[in-house]
């Protein structure tokens, strides 16, 4: 029986047991604070989202113990001295709000529920069952530290802790989700992250007006710059190092509730291209590799366009024997250059679709079958030529060395359209589609950064710095484009 | 976005101007062309005569030769395209140019049509075929199996590595006849194949133009030294007093000889280094003497291959050299005075030769055979 107005907004066992009518994991227990009769209490939980023992222990064994309590104490009273630490709990807060009781609720606290003052203490008991840290699956460590984010976001943060131990690394946290109330945390070393990325990732973060934020890319289309276009505004890592070294880069990171990865803003285009283990290794092979990710991106955006471009309008381009090797092997093929090489792509996102889709044994069999059918068998029939399996494989391969998931598949959408202009005006169609997409990139911006930074710096040695991975002794300073006030990353330039 | 929006309307708009046939008129489908490899020109009574000979690839086409007489080079070659047995003749991959002799004669006509078209390109090697026509050479060189292009390709390797070595270009023509009024080209003749009855071509020194036309030839090792002169001479094995050496390098400087502010004549001086690598007769190279012997036969050889070259190109007033344009570079100011006399001055300037040697390896034959355990 409720002795409360059933309708009040004020916290109580009646508005709760209304509040969550059909969850059936909505848990509430009257006890008596001390066994003594007279007054019941209401301790309020969800099963499965807080821990049993800790519920039964650290709440309800102090709660109901008989004497720790004061004997015909007043429930202000009683609300007090629980507050103040009858009940072992690290966490506490006083509620007087039925809304702020039903949230803490559903975060994984306890509630102790006082009917007659219409208030609720909150406890943090939140179990602590989840996927443990574990190595990264995607970004692959060598030489690197092996402790992945998980989906849980204290773990995430407390990752990130133990790598930058200094109170400087601020923490702000928002809830995001009408319905999902997902927590999300910006992080950020204050002096290093420029206030103004700071207060706009929040003010974006808390504008978020949506049922839940439940994926990666839901969270990249509301707080990006420029949602439209296809390339990755954020950047992003499941590697905790990774994410602190970002950090003190300047760059101010997300970690969402429920998504084991890290994002960091602002992104731009030469930051996709690096990887985590670039900085494990000696500079001259990271420089090297890093050099050739950017001629990878080169060749798995152009080179499908020219090889169109050069084989269906500027045959003069080609060495004798390269043209003659093409035309032989073009005898007899019904289709044009553009076709083969459109059919081929399309062939190949077919197949890596069907890869990713079906499970792994089919999966693989699939690929085999496809690569063979689309391959071997499309050539020996003469539906395609040879050059055009080899160019379209070496693109997609090049597309592959892309550190960004995002970014190879922004090329991969590009290069289609690029292989159009090529087929309709060659070179100069796909120099004009090159232009178009420079024009585009240049007018990006992530953040107050631009996305070209810093192949765009003022300073004409951004593009060194953007293709090459310079010594620690050389790189002294953050950006000034990304970075705030305090920009010295090193003193005496890193010497002994 | 707008702009966005601007930009693909003004790239649509631009598919109503002319610059949009032009490009669309250039799409050809690769397959169907037929790669020419091999151009020959000849003059005809009255027009010209083209010939070509397209490359052998791996699909394993047959080599398609032809020929065409027309009016002008342009004509023939239209012609030619009424003619082609399938797919569109394709002129940008020329890696040949044979000028038969009577094509020569006026080759300046045959350059100036080079120069304008589009489709050959200016780097092509060009020969002058001596003493015949190109025609016959490019249609039947190489027999039924073979092809010119490959009998070409073969000896343009030569020519570079192991004869004369400078291998001039169309483009490397045009410019010593717009610079000097002269050019060598390089000449080859016919010849039967000595291992099979088919048709094959020489190298023949090299071919003098002066002012567009043919008007002589530099023959034999002479043109080693016309080729030090121009850009460096090849890997030639020549026979010296028994010995055969190989040229290492073969480089020539020219100082000219002021009388107060007149050019009194020039001074040549021709360096070879070589090694040896034959010996017929014994000689202990290990003394000096014997070893000065060989150089300064050697340096003798290399002297009289450079004045046979002077004499052609005093005696032609050709000067394919380049002495001229060598004055101008290095005394601009005192050719201002002396180029309006140049071609009368040319022919009869003394020019004093000097030419030195040195064997730089002997590979054994420092000690021979028969003198093996004396001392």
């Amino acid at each position: 029986m409720c002795a409360e107005n059933y309708n009040s907004k004020r916290p109580g066992s009646c508005a709760l047991k209304r509040v969550f009518a059909g969850c059936g994991d909505f848990q509430m227990r009257a006890v008596l604070p001390g066994l003594l009769p007279g007054r019941e209490i209401f301790v309020c939980w969800l099963d499965g989202v807080v821990d049993g023992t800790s519920v039964t222990e650290d709440i309800l064994r102090p709660v109901t113990e008989r004497g720790r309590t004061g004997f015909f104490l007043s429930a202000a009273r009683l609300i007090d001295i629980i507050e103040r630490g009858a009940v072992y709990s690290y966490t506490v807060q006083r509620r007087s709000t039925l809304q702020a009781a039903a949230e803490d609720i559903v975060n994984g606290c306890c509630a102790v529920v006082f009917d007659g003052p219409g208030e609720a203490l909150t406890f943090e008991v939140r179990t602590k069952t989840g996927r443990s840290v574990s190595e990264p699956t995607v970004e692959k460590s060598i030489k690197g530290a092996k402790d992945a984010f998980v989906e849980t976001l204290r773990t995430n943060t407390s990752l990130v802790r133990r790598k930058l131990k200094s109170p400087q690394l601020k923490l702000s946290q928002v809830q995001v989700g009408r319905e999902s109330g997902t927590a999300v945390a910006v992080m950020y070393v204050e002096g290093i992250a420029r206030d103004s990325t700071v207060r706009e990732l929040l003010r974006r973060l808390e504008a978020i007006d949506t049922d839940a934020l439940l994926s990666a890319g839901d969270l990249e289309e509301y707080i990006s710059d420029s949602p439209n276009t296809p390339f990755p505004q954020l950047l992003h890592t499941e590697r905790a190092d990774a994410f602190a070294m970002q950090l003190l880069n300047g760059r101010v990171g997300v970690i969402v509730d429920g998504l084991p990865l890290g994002f960091l803003a602002p992104g731009c285009l030469p930051a996709f291209m690096r990887v985590p283990e670039d900085s494990s290794g000696h500079f001259a092979v990271a420089s090297m590799l890093l050099f050739l990710r950017w001629v990878a991106l080169g060749l798995s955006l152009l080179l499908p366009a020219a090889f169109v471009a050069v084989s269906m309008y500027h045959q003069e381009m080609l060495p004798t024997k390269l043209l003659l090797s093409m035309t032989a092997a073009k005898q007899y093929v019904p289709l044009s250059s553009a076709a083969e090489v459109l059919a081929m792509l399309l062939s190949f996102e077919l197949l890596q679709e069907a890869g990713l889709r079906l499970p792994d044994p089919v999966g693989q069999t699939a690929s085999i079958i496809g690569a063979l059918i689309v391959g071997q068998s499309a050539v020996e029939a003469r539906i395609v030529s040879p050059i055009a399996v080899i160019i379209v494989a070496l693109a997609g391969i090049s597309g592959y060395t892309m550190p960004s998931h995002d970014l190879a598949s922004a090329i991969r959408l590009l290069r289609f359209l690029f292989v159009l202009a090529a087929a309709a005006l060659g070179l100069f169609g796909l120099m004009a589609a090159l232009a178009l997409l420079i024009w585009h990139l240049a007018s990006l911006e992530s953040f107050g950064a631009p996305y070209l930074s810093p192949l765009t710096d003022a300073d004409g040695r951004g593009a060194l710095r953007a293709l090459l991975r310079r010594p620690n002794r050389c790189n002294r300073l953050r950006s000034p484009v990304i970075a705030g006030e305090n920009r010295r990353r090193r003193g005496n330039g890193g010497e002994k | 976005m707008r702009r966005a929006a601007a930009f693909l309307l003004a790239l649509a708009l631009s598919g109503l101007s002319g610059c949009s046939r032009a490009l669309l008129g250039n799409y050809r489908n690769i397959e169907e062309l037929q790669v020419i490899q091999t151009l020959g020109l000849d003059g005809r009574e009255g027009g010209v005569f083209v010939s070509f000979s397209t490359g052998r690839d791996a699909s394993g086409r047959e080599v398609v030769r032809m020929g065409a007489e027309g009016e002008s080079i342009s004509g023939a070659m239209q012609a030619l395209q009424g003619y082609s047995v399938s797919g569109e003749l394709f002129f940008s991959n020329t890696g040949y140019i044979l000028l038969g002799e009577e094509a020569a004669r006026d080759a300046g006509s045959c350059l100036d049509y080079i120069e304008r078209a589009s489709e050959i390109r200016l780097d092509t090697p060009l020969f002058v075929v001596r003493g015949a026509e190109a025609g016959p050479l490019v249609t039947a060189g190489g027999g039924e199996d073979g092809g010119i292009t490959e009998i070409m390709s073969s000896l343009e390797r030569f020519i570079e590595r192991r004869a004369a070595g400078y291998l001039p270009t169309c483009a490397d023509i045009a410019r010593s006849l717009a610079r000097s009024g002269a050019a060598l080209v390089c000449a080859i003749a016919p010849a039967r194949a000595p291992d099979g009855d088919y048709l094959t071509a020489v190298s023949r020194g090299y071919a003098v133009l002066r002012d567009g036309e043919l008007c002589g030839y530099v023959e034999g090792d002479a043109a080693l030294a016309a080729a030090a002169f121009l850009g460096g001479a090849g890997e030639k094995y020549v026979e010296v007093d028994g010995m055969t050496l190989k040229l290492i390098s073969c480089g020539a400087r020219m100082e000219p000889v002021w009388d107060g502010g007149e050019l009194a004549g020039l001074e040549m001086a021709l360096e070879v280094q070589a090694s040896v690598i034959e010996a017929r007769s014994e000689r202990d190279l290990n003394d000096e003497q014997e070893r000065s012997a060989l150089e300064e036969a050697l340096a003798g050889t290399a002297a009289g291959w450079m004045r046979e070259v002077l004499d052609v190109s005093q005696g032609t007033g050709a000067d394919f050299l380049g002495l001229g344009a060598e004055l101008e570079r290095r005394f601009p100011a005192r050719w201002r005075d002396i180029s309006p006399q140049w071609d009368e001055l040319f022919p009869g300037l003394e020019i004093e030769l000097s030419a030195g040697a040195s064997v730089l390896r002997s590979y054994g034959f420092d000690s021979p055979p028969s003198r093996a355990g004396e001392g």
